[in-house]
Formats: structure tokens, C-alpha cells, sequence
């Protein structure tokens, strides 16, 4: 019930007061406008905001915002003209001044103002879409007091006055200047722009050109760049006490351009104290300044780095061309090893580990190491020297620092085919002669070799490595079976894996008597327990322990050559022996044999012959004699090893030549394997991309590429184009192609193309075949008739079918060639 | 207070049929698309807005709201506070032609009564009493007829006026507001009334920028009187079947366009070519229309041009070279034509383009090729393509993209490689058979992945556990019939999840619901065909966000539903089986 | 200066209303009357207005049953954002002048 009586109630809308004065919008503004003088003239506790504010809300709501409105833009306006007056009227320095506290007045009032025209704010203006009252306030002072005619100008040059002073050394008021600073800001950020920023940086512009040429006139680079730094703080602490923090970019860049950029030329190369000299110095602190400084400009880096890529190519050139510091390999390689860390550290520590500093330094490397085609030899000696003697007592860690450090250059070398083969020869002396130091460090090198280069690169080595282990296994079981060899003279044999080692094509010389038959017991039982092997010995490559007694008794142990041995054993049976007579008796090649008659006759200390004349060379008719005065403080006395030494001119030019021919197939493998992918491309991309993929081994050479597909064209793998002779193309063959029956008739043989150029044989059914065709994309599985193919083992002037040549796809006319050359 | 400012007024743009985000393909059976793109932004809202307190004044309107026939009138309330009201009783659907006499000489500005049920002739004199101050009203599905719209001719000011749908309002309707010249946007969708002639009426609206004659069939020949209303900025014609090539010519000289619908018209090249001169016009939408590659001329000319639909126009490869003259375009619809591998190598050029339709085109792995200059492209739509998992490394290299649409294709597991280092990409839809879990694998990097279609890809528990790190992930459908309670562990703590189907996997079990009860922020869920039982339907009660739940097929009732829904989840409002 | 934690409201048929500030202030207006203009670091003392001295406020447009309502309203929209969400009753005869005020009031 009582809920169906309140539901009756009915509501009569609130009785809005209605306004029927007329004069109701003047004389509620005349209240407003008031209030407005009041609270300019710091009267506002007499107000009553309620008051104030009903009255604004009742003019909105009666549709007088507009009065209301332009009635505040007037009033507010001519208030800022007053005040615009009284801070014209501040003398010097009170100028500022007056202003902070005007625009501390005029911002409270402002704020007074626009809470009690809030309501305005809430309604009037949104639908209006005009400017709400805090933000005019902001745009009235802009206009009436900041941009007045007679505060201006006279504000920026007081400001920038400030800064100056500031710049020269005076202590100044930051606190004023941060506050009419943020007046500027709060103003927008384009009235502190046009204000203040621009003029601003454009004076600072200025002041720096001057500043910086008076300092490059009169200071060393190092300490220009002091100034520079010290100056480009001051302007970043300016910004964060009293400017916009976005200004920050601009001063700098400023700072950066007058100071820098301008001069970077000038300081780079300044003299005795430029960017070379603190290099060489080892500056770091001015050169980590530099870098610091200079990264701020533009191609301010690349400059630093320029001159340091071209001093470093300099300098490095002299180091691999002076001849005098070419005598020494081992000295040699330090050297670059000691560059290397001194720029290394030059890039640590001063440069912050820029990448691209480090990538100028290796290609600075890269350029001057490979000026010298030494270089590669160089590299192998100087580990050939560590892994011999310098490494003993050395900790494993430092091992390895030595070998990263080996590495690194190794990486510089373009040609690392030719460092294999002098690696390969100093490696074998090493082994042979038993004297490497570490078998841990060489097979760590090795590992290290392997990553960087593949397991073709090392295979060879460590082939060499089986065949000692496996040489002492034969040797134990050698004279396990010979229980009768305890007495006499005591062979050690190695057995080395053709191919794998560096041989020399040698005679073998003759030994003595009593070796030989030992050499021949050996034969027998190697080939004894190794069926359809063959041996032969390389006497060049051996050495001997002799015990020898000289006239007065005297008895040491010679550690000699095999060839030397050959030569003592000789003087066993004969006083005096003509140079023709030993070379008779022995049969070692002339060159060798007065390389080692040398070292025993000619050498101080290690003389345990005479010789007659006596010189420094061996003669044709010289005449030798044991030499009775023979004495050492040694017992064992070590004659004239098989050191691994600097090669000769002609044993140089020999590498070089088994380099290139050993090139030969690499670079045809490359061009088959980019043709195969590529089927037709022309000669300049054949020379770049075959360039391109040996690059880790060697520096491909043109004309050799060239001349490698110009026998490839020879061989039909490849043809010239028709039309344009700098074209190529596979021949379409290259896949698989057929060659022959085999003796069974059910079998084809069928050649196929490997990576490497090769060609592979292989007997296929007739089915496998014609998979074999079809996934050759053959339009169709060639089948040949039996009675026209050759027999195995065929007729090299066998000539093709007429019919096979022309069908698809088409076969190589020389593929006799092919099979026979295979 | 706030009622003034939120003015739809404003909104002038309106780009459809260009969406950018997840592709529209909404009517597969089962799967509920249609909801990640219409719910998806709110999410956030519902989630994280903790309740404001109410202000007074929001208080008393909503007492007003419940009292509201005992008021008299409100004419002399200050305007913003009855607009409010008005507001608040339109929303809450109070206002009824007896309420409405309250608001007579009210004043207000907005009146939005678009489908509002009830709104006819009646109401139009209480309309017409706010006089000056109305700016805007919309009486869309209304059944205010001819007549009716007599009373708006004191409403001088009125900027928008919103007519769709009204069927009862014909040329003789459109002489009423022939004088309203304040009018900045007229739309008038779906009505088959109005004639050429009647469109003479549009001719003094000379302040008109947007016009919208959607669906009205008899307009051919009537655009002449639109020659004049030269600040025009907006033009959809669309869907008016009637509209030819002479229809364009006087659209020539409305050099203020900047968008035009004119899809499935009878316009051709011939009729493209009058717009030659629109030099601001950057969407055009001409889908179905039957037009060739000879309208890509006329096109290179237009060089504000971005948005262009050319989607259904039967284009074939003939001439398709031209389309490399648009090098302008951001999106380019060519779905649904009949284009090869060979048209795709003449968009190399667009590079500018960031959205790029392809649906159901005959282009395989050889043309995506083309593609891998367009490195601003955001989102790739290649479903029913013969694309396979070699063309997928030619998009590898496209590390904007956002949005990949790869279902129906046949790319399969080891394709998928290619895309795990677009780790921008937000939305990948591999609705695909041969996808399998061992696919799945190549997406775990993909952490910024929001959306996931899996629908019909053979996807088992194992193979859920890839998405473990998906964490971003708000929609999510595995549907391929593999997944069994074991799987959807891995899917729990997706936390982010909004939608998610699982519906086709016939071996999930109440167990699912339960584990899946942390998912607070679901809106919505689909476990059809599935074992759930109405006894699990408790584990779903935390789930207060849900919009959407689907259970067809399942040992639930629509009173089950229902049940739950007044129990506990007060914004469902779309559930199956009804 | 003296600094209260209440504020006196007078309606205009001078029913005095003495509430705590905090109250008081839910009313962005009547924040802005005890606050104005609001704490400027600033070194120049320029007075506040009338009601900030006083620590009163009169408003000579509410009657005391709205005023009444709307303090209840401050004190309720308090306990409401500290978490207590019950229902605020008003009067049906009430709402249009309540309406005007909070209007006016800002709350």
C-alpha cells in the first residue's frame, strides 16, 4: 500500500531562478571584474570565492559565457600592460628581478582567477572550442609583458649577458636565471625557443669560433682537446641548472661543431702532437679523450680512424720490407706480435673496444703481413722456434696465449696453403729429429689449425703424427723378434706415409756396412708383417749417435746426421780422404754433402775434421782428416742438426712452385662447384666468386683462374657462349653420363662428376640406371645398344655413335679422355 | 556533467572493409571469430578498471532514470544536466513517448535514438521543440515516415542527421530537410524509396562532407545533384547495384574526396576513369565491381591513393603489370581473383605496403619470392593458396609483419622454421591439416603472438606444451580432435587468453573447465563435442568476464546455462545450446 | 594562519553544517574555495580568499535539506572509495535540486 502512494508523488522541475533583469550581465561582471582588480592588488581575503564563483556559474548558465569571457580578456589585459609598465620602469640589474615577481603575481592571480571561473572552464569553453582560462592567462603575459617592445630585447640581451659572464668566469644568479627561464618555458616551448634558444645558441656559435681559434693557435693537441672537453661539461652542467633539458643536444652541437668538427683536421695532424705522435707515445688518456671527444661529430671517427690505418700500414710496411729485420724470422714475427699488442691495447683502452677501430687494425694487418710473401715461412719458423726450445718451462696457459697469438697472424695470411707447406716441412724435421718440445701444444696448434681451416687442412698432419706413434709400436716389435740385435749398432726406423709427409725425391745414400744389413733386417720384417708395401729410405732425413775417440784419448758422443754418420764411419778405415773420394763412397748429393762436410770441418767447436786448405768452403779438392785436436767441455757434442732454417732463394722458389701447382685443382674444384649451382655465368663473376670461396686458404690469382677454365673449356666442362664469348656454360653432362658396359652385361658403368672435379666410376644396374637418368632430368634414359659400346678397358680412338652426340643430354666428345686420364 | 563531450558527432571516418587486424573469414562453423575482432579491445576495460565511485550527480539521474514517468518536465534544468538524463534513459532504454514530452524546449544537442525501439511520427514534435540547439540525431530503424521529417525544419543547426534503415521515408521526405544547410553528414543506408529525383533535394546541402547512400537501389542517375557539394569528403555507395559508369562522371569534380565506396556497383574501367581528378582520395573500394587491369591507369594517378579493394573483381594476370604503378598503396586487397605467380612479381615495387590480401588467389611458393622487398608489410593474408613450406622462407625476411593467414594452405611442419624469427608477428593462423605438433616446435620464440588458430591443425598434448611461453596469447583454437585433459594443462596458464576453442576434441572431460578456471579474463569459450557435463560447469563461475560459452554436443542443457549465468556470470550474453 | 581539519557550511536558510575538510573537499568546488590558489612557491604572500581565512562557506542558493543530503553524499562517497560500496538513498522529491547543486558543487 504505502509503496502504491509514494509512486503517485509527482515532481515539478526545480525552480530555476528566472533572470528578468536586464542589467542582471553588467552587474554580475561589474562583482567579477572587481574581484579580478582585488586579487591583482593582493586583496583577495576580502572576496568570497562562493560568491565569485555563483556568480560566474549563474552568467554560463544564463548564457552570458561570452560576456564573461571577453570581460576577462580585457580585464587581464590591461592588468598586464600595468605590470608590463612597472617592470619596464626597473632599472639594470632590478630588471630580472621585477620580472620573476610580477610572473609570480600574475601566475597566483591566475590561478585564483581560473577557480572561480571554473565552471566557465567546465562548459562554456569546451563548446566553444576557445582557449581555456589558465592557458589564456599564459597567452595574454606572452603577448602584453614578454613580447612588449621594451622588454624583448632587453630580456634576451640580459640573459645572454648572464650566460657570458657565466662562460668567462663570473659567479652569476642561476637561481633568477633558472626562474625566468621556466617563466619562458611554461610559456610554450616555441616561446622559449624563438626567445631565447636560437639567439642563444647562435651567440654561444660565435663565442667558440673565437675561443677555439685562439686555443688551437696556442696549444699542443693534447691540450686543446682538454679545453674542448672541459668546456662541453660547462655547457652540459649549464643546461641542467638552469635551461631546458632538451637544449642539451643543441648546445652540445654547437660546442661540438665550433670546437671540433672545425678544427678536426688540424688537430689530428697537429705537429709533435698530433694523433701519430700520441700513438707512438702510447697517450692513452689523450687518445681516449680524442675518441670521446670525436665520436660526438660527425665522421669525427672515421678520421681517427683513417690516420691510424694509414701510420699503422706505414709503419708495418717497414716492418716487413727492411730488409735487415728480415735476417731473423723469430725477431720478425715478434715484432708484428709486439704491434699487434700495443694496438691492441691502444683500442681498450682508449678507443672503448670499437669494433671498427679493431677491424681497421686487422685490416691494416692483413694489408702489411701479406706485402711480404715471407710472411707465411716467417710464421712457421717462429713456431717452429717456440715449439723447439721456447716453450720449455713455459706454463700451458701462456702455451696457448703464444699459439692464439700465432693464430691470430695466421688469420691475416692470404696465402695459408703456403704456410701449410712450410708448416708441413718444419713440422716433419721437427718430429724426425725428436725435438719438439710439447706434443700437447703441437696437436693443440693443430686443433687450432683444424677449426680455423677445416679438416682437409690438417689431415696431413695429423697423419704425420699416426705414423710416429705407430713407427714406435713397429720398433718395439722389430727387436722383440730380433732377440740377437742387443749388441752393436742400434737402428730406429719411422715409417712415414707417402703423402703425407714433405719427401723430397732423394737417393738414397750408401751406408755403412754394418747399417745396411740392420736397414735390411728391418725390411724384411716390416714387409713381413705388411704384404705388398714398399719401402724406401730416406738417409736425408735421418740422424746418428756415434761414439768417437779422438787422438788424445779424448771420447765424446756425436749427435749427427745420417749423411754425417755416412761421412765418419768412413774415416773408421782411412786417414785422409779426398772430397772426391767421399762423395764416390757415399753417394750423397754433392750440395747436401758439403752442406754436412761443411758443419764438421769448418764450424768452431763442432770441428771433428780437418780439412786441407783450410777455408770457410768446401772445395772440390779439398782433403779431410779426423781432426786429433778435436776438444769440447761436452761429452755429447750435437753437430750440425737438421735445423729448420730460412730457405734458400731456390728452395723457395721450389715451394712456391708446389704451392701453385697444388692451387691448380683447387681452383678448378671451385669453378665446378660454382657452375654447377649457377649453370651459366660470366667471366668476371667466375673470377670474383671463385676468389670469393678460397679466400680462407689462399689469393686465388686471375690469370691462373683463367688459365684453370680455359683447360676446363679444353675438357668439356664448360663451353663459351655463341654469342658472347665472355659467357660460359656447363655442359649439360656434368651430372651423370654413361661410359661403358661392364663385363657383366647386366652392368653399365656410369661416371659421375664429384664436388671436387673428380670423376667417380660406378657400376649400376640397368634399373639404377635409368633412376640415375631421371633424376639427372634426362628427357630420356639413353639406352645403348650393346654392340656399339666398347668393351671395358676400351679403345682410346673409340668414337661415339653419331646418334648419342646428338640426343639429350649431350655427352662429352671427349669422354675417352675422361675414363683414360682417370 | 561529461554528457557534452563525448559527441559522436566527430567521427567522420569510417574505413570498412579495410581491416587491418585478424582477417575477417567469420562464418566457420564452430570456430567464434567474429568475437576476437568485435570484443577484443574491451577486454582490457572489463579486466583492469577498478570501480570509480559514483558522482552525485550520476546518483540522482539514476534516480530520475527509475522514477522517471513522475517528472513533468526538464526544460528548465540547465541543458547539459537534461541531456544527461536523456542520455542516461535512452541507454537504459526508460524513454518512451510519454517520458519523452519532459524534454520538450530542452534544448539539447544530441539526440541518439538509432534502433531505438518505439521511435516514430509522435516523437517528432518533441524533437523538433529543441529547435536551434539540436546538432545531431539519429533515428536509424525508425519508423518516422515522410511526414515526420516536416519537423526538423526548424532545426537549422543540425549537423548530423542519421537516417538508415528508415524504410518508411521516401524522395517526398528527403524535400523536408532540403533546407537544413548545416548538415556536415547525411547517411541514409538500405533504403529502396528513394529515386534520382528525390536526391535533387541534396543539392542546397552545401556543407555536406560525408554522404552515405549504402544499399539504396534506385539512386542511378541521381549523383548529378550531389555535382555541387564540393566539400564532400566521404562517398559510400556501395552495394547500390544499380549505380553504372555514367554515375561517376559527376563525381569528377568532387576533388575533396577522400574516400570512396563504390563495391559491387556495376561500375568498369570505363567509369574509373572519371575519377582521374580526386587527388585526395586515399580509400577506394571496388570490390566486385567488374573491373580489369586497365583501371590501374586511371588508379596511378590518384596519388593520396592507400587503401585500395580490389578483392572478387575476377582480375587475371592480362595486365597486371601495371599494378607495379601503385607504388603509394599501404593496403592492397587482391583476394578471391583469379591472379598467378606471375602477377605477384609486378608488386615488388609497392614497397610501402603494410597490408596485403592474396586469399584464395592461384599464387604458390614461386611468387612469394616477389614479396621479400616489402619490408614494411605487416600483415600477409595467403589462405586457400597453394603456398607450401618452401615459399615460406621468402617471408622470412619480413620482420614487420604482425599478421600471417596461412590456413587452408599446404605448408606443413618444416616450413614453419621460417617464421620463428618474425618475433613481431601477433596473429598466425595455421588452420591446416598436416600442421602437427612437430611444427608447433618452431614457434616457441613467438612470444608476442596474441592470436593462434590451430582450428583444424592435428595438434595433441605433446604438442601444446610448445606453447607454454606464448604468454600473450588472448585468443587460442585447437581444434583438431587430439587434445585430451593432459594437453590443456599447458594451456592454463595462459593468462592472458580471452578466447578460447576447443571445441572437435572429443576426449576433454569436466576436468578441462576446471583447470581452465583461472582463466579469468575468457570472454569467451567453446568446449563443443566435447565429454563436459553440466556437473563441470561449476569450475566456471570465476570466469566473470564471459560474454560467449559454447557446449554443443555436451551433457549440458540450455537450463544448465542458464543456471550459471544467474548464479554468477552476469555478463553472458550469447551461450549454446539455447 | 590558522590551520582546521573542519569546515563550516552554511545553507541558505542558515543551518550551519560543520564537517570534516576531507569530507568537504569530495566537492571539487568547494575544494577549490579552501585552497585557492593552491600552494605557488613563492616567496611574495598574496592572500587566499574569504573562506580559506574563515574556514566557512555559505551558499546562499541551497537549501539546508539539500545541503543536509549533500554532506551526507561526501561522507558516504569517503567510506565508498575505502571500499564500503553500500546504496546512497534520495529522496524522489529531491533529485532536481540535488542534481543542481552537485552540479554546481562538481561532485
Amino acid at each position: 500500500m504505502s509503496n502504491q502512494k509514494k509512486r503517485n508523488f509527482q515532481i515539478e522541475a526545480f525552480k530555476h531562478r528566472v533572470v528578468v533583469d536586464p542589467k542582471y550581465a553588467e552587474k554580475t561582471w561589474s562583482i567579477l571584474e572587481h574581484a579580478i582588480h582585488e586579487i591583482y592588488n593582493h586583496n583577495a581575503s576580502g572576496l568570497s570565492f562562493e560568491e565569485l564563483y555563483r556568480n560566474a556559474y549563474n552568467m554560463v548558465l544564463h548564457k552570458f559565457g561570452e560576456k564573461l569571457y571577453s570581460g576577462l580578456v580585457a580585464t587581464m589585459t590591461a592588468h598586464l600592460k600595468e605590470i608590463s609598465k612597472s617592470i619596464e620602469a626597473a632599472q639594470g640589474d632590478l630588471f630580472l628581478e621585477e620580472l620573476n615577481r610580477k610572473w609570480n603575481d600574475h601566475n597566483k592571480a591566475l590561478q585564483m582567477i581560473r577557480d572561480i571561473l571554473m565552471y566557465m572552464d567546465r562548459t562554456y569553453i569546451p563548446n566553444t572550442h576557445k582557449t581555456p582560462v589558465h592557458e589564456l592567462g599564459l597567452n595574454l603575459w606572452r603577448d602584453n609583458v614578454i613580447h612588449s617592445s621594451k622588454i624583448q630585447s632587453r630580456l634576451l640581451s640580459m640573459l645572454l649577458e648572464l650566460v657570458h659572464r657565466e662562460r668567462t668566469g663570473e659567479v652569476i644568479d642561476r637561481g633568477l636565471m633558472r626562474n625566468i627561464i621556466k617563466m619562458l618555458m611554461d610559456l610554450g616551448s616555441s616561446v622559449y625557443q624563438e626567445d631565447f634558444e636560437k639567439p642563444f645558441l647562435e651567440v654561444s656559435a660565435e663565442f667558440y669560433m673565437g675561443e677555439s681559434q685562439k686555443f688551437i693557435e696556442c696549444c699542443d693537441c693534447g691540450d686543446y682537446l682538454k679545453k674542448a672537453e672541459l668546456r662541453l661539461n660547462e655547457e652540459i652542467e649549464r643546461v641542467t641548472h638552469y635551461l631546458d633539458v632538451k637544449s642539451e643536444v643543441k648546445i652540445t652541437n654547437v660546442v661540438e661543431k665550433e670546437m671540433i668538427a672545425n678544427h678536426m683536421m688540424r688537430l689530428v695532424h697537429m705537429e709533435n702532437s698530433g694523433l701519430v705522435n700520441m700513438l707512438l707515445d702510447d697517450k692513452y688518456e689523450d687518445l681516449g679523450r680524442m675518441y670521446n671527444l670525436f665520436r660526438r661529430v660527425p665522421n669525427g671517427l672515421s678520421t681517427i680512424r683513417d690516420v691510424m690505418t694509414s701510420h699503422l700500414r706505414e709503419i708495418g710496411k717497414q716492418l716487413v720490407t727492411d730488409a735487415e729485420k728480415l735476417k731473423d724470422p723469430v725477431e720478425f714475427v715478434q715484432r708484428l706480435l709486439d704491434e699487434k699488442d700495443k694496438y691492441d691495447s691502444i683500442i681498450s683502452q682508449a678507443f672503448s673496444n670499437d669494433k671498427t677501430f679493431q677491424n681497421a687494425l686487422n685490416s691494416s694487418f692483413e694489408y702489411f703481413i701479406n706485402l711480404n710473401n715471407r710472411s707465411p715461412e716467417f710464421i712457421s719458423l717462429f713456431v717452429d722456434d717456440k715449439l723447439r726450445k721456447g716453450l720449455k718451462g713455459v706454463s700451458e696457459e701462456d702455451v696457448e696465449i703464444i699459439l692464439d697469438k700465432v693464430m691470430m697472424l695466421f688469420r691475416y695470411l692470404q696465402e695459408k696453403d703456403v704456410f701449410e707447406k712450410y708448416y708441413k716441412q718444419h713440422l716433419a724435421k721437427r718430429l724426425l729429429s725428436g725435438k719438439t718440445v710439447s706434443d700437447d701444444a703441437e696437436r693443440s696448434l693443430i686443433v687450432k689449425l683444424k677449426t680455423e681451416c677445416g679438416y682437409q687442412f690438417t689431415s696431413k698432419l695429423e697423419g704425420m703424427f699416426t705414423d710416429m706413434k705407430t713407427s714406435q709400436d713397429t720398433m718395439q716389435g722389430f727387436y722383440a723378434s730380433h732377440p740377437e740385435l742387443t749388441d752393436g749398432p742400434t737402428l730406429v726406423v719411422q715409417v712415414l706415409t707417402t703423402g703425407s709427409w714433405p719427401t723430397q725425391p732423394s737417393i738414397t745414400c750408401n751406408l755403412p756396412a754394418e747399417m745396411s744389413a740392420l736397414c735390411e733386417k728391418f725390411r724384411s720384417y716390416y714387409l713381413g708383417t705388411h704384404t705388398g708395401r714398399r719401402l724406401s729410405w730416406q738417409t736425408n732425413m735421418g740422424t746418428a749417435d756415434i761414439k768417437a775417440t779422438f787422438g788424445k784419448g779424448q771420447k765424446h758422443e756425436l749427435n749427427v746426421s745420417t749423411y754425417q754418420m755416412c761421412v765418419l764411419m768412413l774415416f773408421n778405415n782411412a786417414d785422409r780422404l779426398s772430397y772426391k773420394e767421399v762423395e764416390q763412397a757415399t753417394g750423397i748429393p754433392a750440395s747436401d754433402l758439403k752442406r754436412c762436410l761443411q758443419s764438421m770441418a769448418c764450424v768452431k767447436g763442432k770441428n771433428v775434421l780437418r780439412k786441407e786448405p783450410m777455408s770457410k768452403d768446401i772445395g772440390e779438392d779439398d782433403a779431410f782428416f779426423v781432426n786429433d785436436k778435436f776438444t769440447s767441455k761436452f761429452y755429447k757434442v750435437k753437430i750440425g742438426t737438421v735445423v729448420a732454417q730460412k730457405e734458400s732463394e731456390p728452395e723457395k722458389q721450389e715451394t712456391r712452385q708446389r704451392v701453385e701447382e697444388d692451387r691448380k685443382p683447387q681452383i678448378e674444384a671451385a669453378i665446378v662447384r660454382i657452375m654447377k649451382s649457377r649453370r651459366v655465368l660470366d667471366h668476371n663473376n667466375i673470377i670474383a666468386e671463385v676468389t670469393k670461396q678460397l679466400q680462407s686458404r689462399f689469393l686465388a690469382n686471375p690469370t691462373e683462374i683463367k688459365k684453370r677454365i680455359e683447360s676446363l673449356i679444353e675438357r668439356d666442362f664448360l663451353e663459351r657462349d655463341n654469342n658472347d664469348r665472355k659467357l660460359y656454360r656447363t655442359m649439360n653432362y656434368v651430372e651423370e653420363g654413361l661410359v661403358s658396359k661392364s663385363k657383366r652385361s647386366s652392368q653399365l658403368l656410369v661416371s659421375k662428376t664429384e664436388e671436387d672435379g673428380s670423376i667417380k666410376i660406378l657400376f649400376v644396374e640397368h634399373k639404377r640406371f635409368n633412376d640415375l637418368c631421371r633424376s639427372a632430368r634426362l628427357v630420356t634414359p639413353l639406352m645403348i645398344p650393346s654392340a656399339t659400346l666398347p668393351s671395358f678397358g676400351f679403345d682410346p680412338t673409340f668414337t661415339w655413335p653419331q646418334k648419342l652426340l646428338i640426343s639429350k643430354p649431350r655427352l662429352p666428345r671427349k669422354l675417352v679422355a675422361f675414363v683414360t686420364s682417370f | 556533467m561529461g554528457a557534452a563531450c563525448s559527441r559522436k558527432r566527430d567521427q567522420l571516418d569510417n574505413v570498412d572493409g579495410f581491416d587491418r587486424g585478424v582477417s575477417g573469414r567469420y562464418c566457420k562453423s564452430g570456430s567464434s571469430k567474429w568475437l576476437a575482432t568485435t570484443f577484443s579491445r574491451p577486454v582490457l576495460e572489463i579486466q583492469r578498471e577498478k570501480k570509480k565511485c559514483p558522482s552525485l550527480l550520476e546518483l540522482c539521474t539514476h534516480k530520475i532514470r527509475e522514477d522517471i514517468d513522475n517528472y513533468v518536465s526538464f526544460s528548465t534544468l540547465p541543458r547539459d544536466l537534461s541531456q544527461q538524463i536523456f542520455n542516461e534513459l535512452v541507454k537504459s532504454q526508460r524513454l518512451t513517448d510519454v517520458s519523452l514530452e519532459a524534454f520538450r524546449d530542452c534544448a539539447l544537442q544530441d539526440l541518439y535514438l538509432g534502433d531505438y525501439p518505439g521511435v516514430n511520427e509522435n516523437w517528432m514534435d518533441v524533437i523538433s521543440s529543441q529547435g536551434s540547439s539540436l546538432l545531431s540525431l539519429d533515428l536509424s530503424g525508425s519508423d518516422v515516415s515522410d511526414p515526420g521529417l516536416i519537423y526538423l525544419k526548424d532545426c537549422v543547426n543540425l549537423q548530423d542527421l542519421n537516417l538508415n534503415y528508415c524504410d518508411q521515408i521516401s524522395d517526398r521526405g528527403l524535400k523536408h530537410i532540403s533546407g537544413l544547410s548545416n548538415l556536415r553528414s547525411l547517411t541514409f543506408r538500405r533504403n529502396s524509396a528513394i529515386t534520382a529525383q528525390g536526391m535533387a533535394a541534396l543539392s542546397g546541402l552545401v556543407n555536406l562532407m560525408k554522404l552515405d547512400l549504402e544499399k539504396c537501389p534506385g539512386i542511378h542517375g541521381g549523383l548529378i545533384h550531389i555535382k555541387g557539394l564540393t566539400k564532400l569528403e566521404s562517398l559510400s555507395i556501395k552495394w547500390c547495384n544499380c549505380i553504372t559508369d555514367a554515375d561517376m562522371k559527376p563525381l569528377s569534380g568532387l576533388t575533396n574526396l577522400k574516400s570512396l565506396q563504390i563495391s559491387c556497383s556495376k561500375v568498369t574501367d570505363f567509369g574509373i576513369t572519371y575519377l582521374k581528378g580526386l587527388q585526395n582520395l586515399s580509400v577506394l573500394n571496388l570490390e566486385g565491381c567488374p573491373v580489369t587491369a586497365s583501371c590501374f591507369d586511371t588508379l596511378s594517378v590518384l596519388v593520396s591513393l592507400l587503401f585500395l579493394n580490389l578483392s572478387r573483381c575476377n582480375l587475371s594476370d592480362d595486365g597486371c603489370e601495371k599494378l607495379s604503378k601503385l607504388g603509394n598503396l599501404k593496403v592492397l586487397n587482391l583476394g578471391f581473383n583469379d591472379i598467378s605467380d606471375a602477377c605477384l612479381i609486378h608488386l615488388k615495387g609497392l614497397t610501402n605496403l603494410e597490408s596485403l590480401n592474396l586469399d584464395s588467389c592461384r599464387i604458390g611458393d614461386n611468387g612469394l619470392v616477389h614479396l621479400t622487398g616489402l619490408q614494411n608489410l605487416k600483415c600477409l593474408e595467403l589462405s586457400d593458396t597453394e603456398v607450401g613450406s618452401n615459399g615460406l622462407r621468402y617471408l622470412s625476411g619480413l620482420c614487420k609483419l604482425e599478421s600471417i593467414n596461412l590456413s587452408f594452405t599446404v605448408v606443413s611442419d618444416g616450413g614453419l622454421r621460417e617464421l620463428s624469427g618474425l618475433t613481431s608477428l601477433k596473429s598466425l593462423n595455421l588452420d591446416a591439416r598436416q600442421i602437427t605438433d612437430a611444427g608447433l616446435a618452431a614457434l616457441t620464440s613467438l612470444t608476442g603472438l596474441t592470436h593462434l588458430d590451430l582450428f583444424g591443425a592435428r595438434i595433441t598434448d605433446s604438442g601444446t606444451s610448445h606453447l607454454r611461453n606464448l604468454k600473450n596469447l588472448r585468443s587460442l583454437e585447437i581444434c583438431g580432435g587430439g587434445l585430451t585433459d593432459a594437453g590443456v594443462k599447458n594451456i592454463k596458464d595462459l593468462s592472458s587468453l580471452s578466447l578460447l576453442n576447443l571445441s572437435q576434441n572429443c576426449n576433454l572431460t569436466d576436468k578441462t573447465l576446471e583447470m581452465i578456471s583461472g582463466l579469468t579474463g575468457l570472454i569467451s569459450l567453446n568446449v563443443s563435442n566435447s565429454r563436459v557435463t553440466s556437473a563441470g560447469l561449476r569450475h566456471l563461475k570465476p570466469l566473470k568476464n564471459l560474454r560467449s560459452l559454447t557446449l554443443e554436443a555436451c551433457k549440458v542443457t540450455a537450463n544448465d546455462i542458464r543456471r550459471l549465468q544467474s548464479a554468477g556470470l552476469p555478463n553472458l550474453v550469447n551461450f549454446r545450446p539455447e | 594562519m590558522k590551520r582546521k581539519d573542519t569546515v563550516k557550511l552554511i545553507s541558505t536558510d542558515e543551518m550551519e553544517f560543520v564537517i570534516d575538510k576531507d569530507a568537504a573537499m569530495v566537492s571539487q568546488t568547494i575544494r577549490n574555495m579552501l585552497t585557492s590558489p593552491g600552494p605557488i612557491d613563492n616567496w611574495v604572500f598574496l592572500g587566499g580568499f574569504a573562506e580559506t581565512e574563515l574556514g566557512e562557506v555559505t551558499f546562499p542558493e541551497i537549501s539546508a535539506v539539500i545541503l543536509e543530503k549533500i554532506c551526507q553524499y561526501f561522507y558516504w562517497a569517503l567510506q565508498y572509495s575505502r571500499g564500503k560500496e553500500t546504496e546512497f538513498h534520495i529522496e524522489p522529491e529531491l533529485t532536481l535540486e540535488l542534481m543542481m547543486a552537485a552540479n554546481y558543487l562538481h561532485t
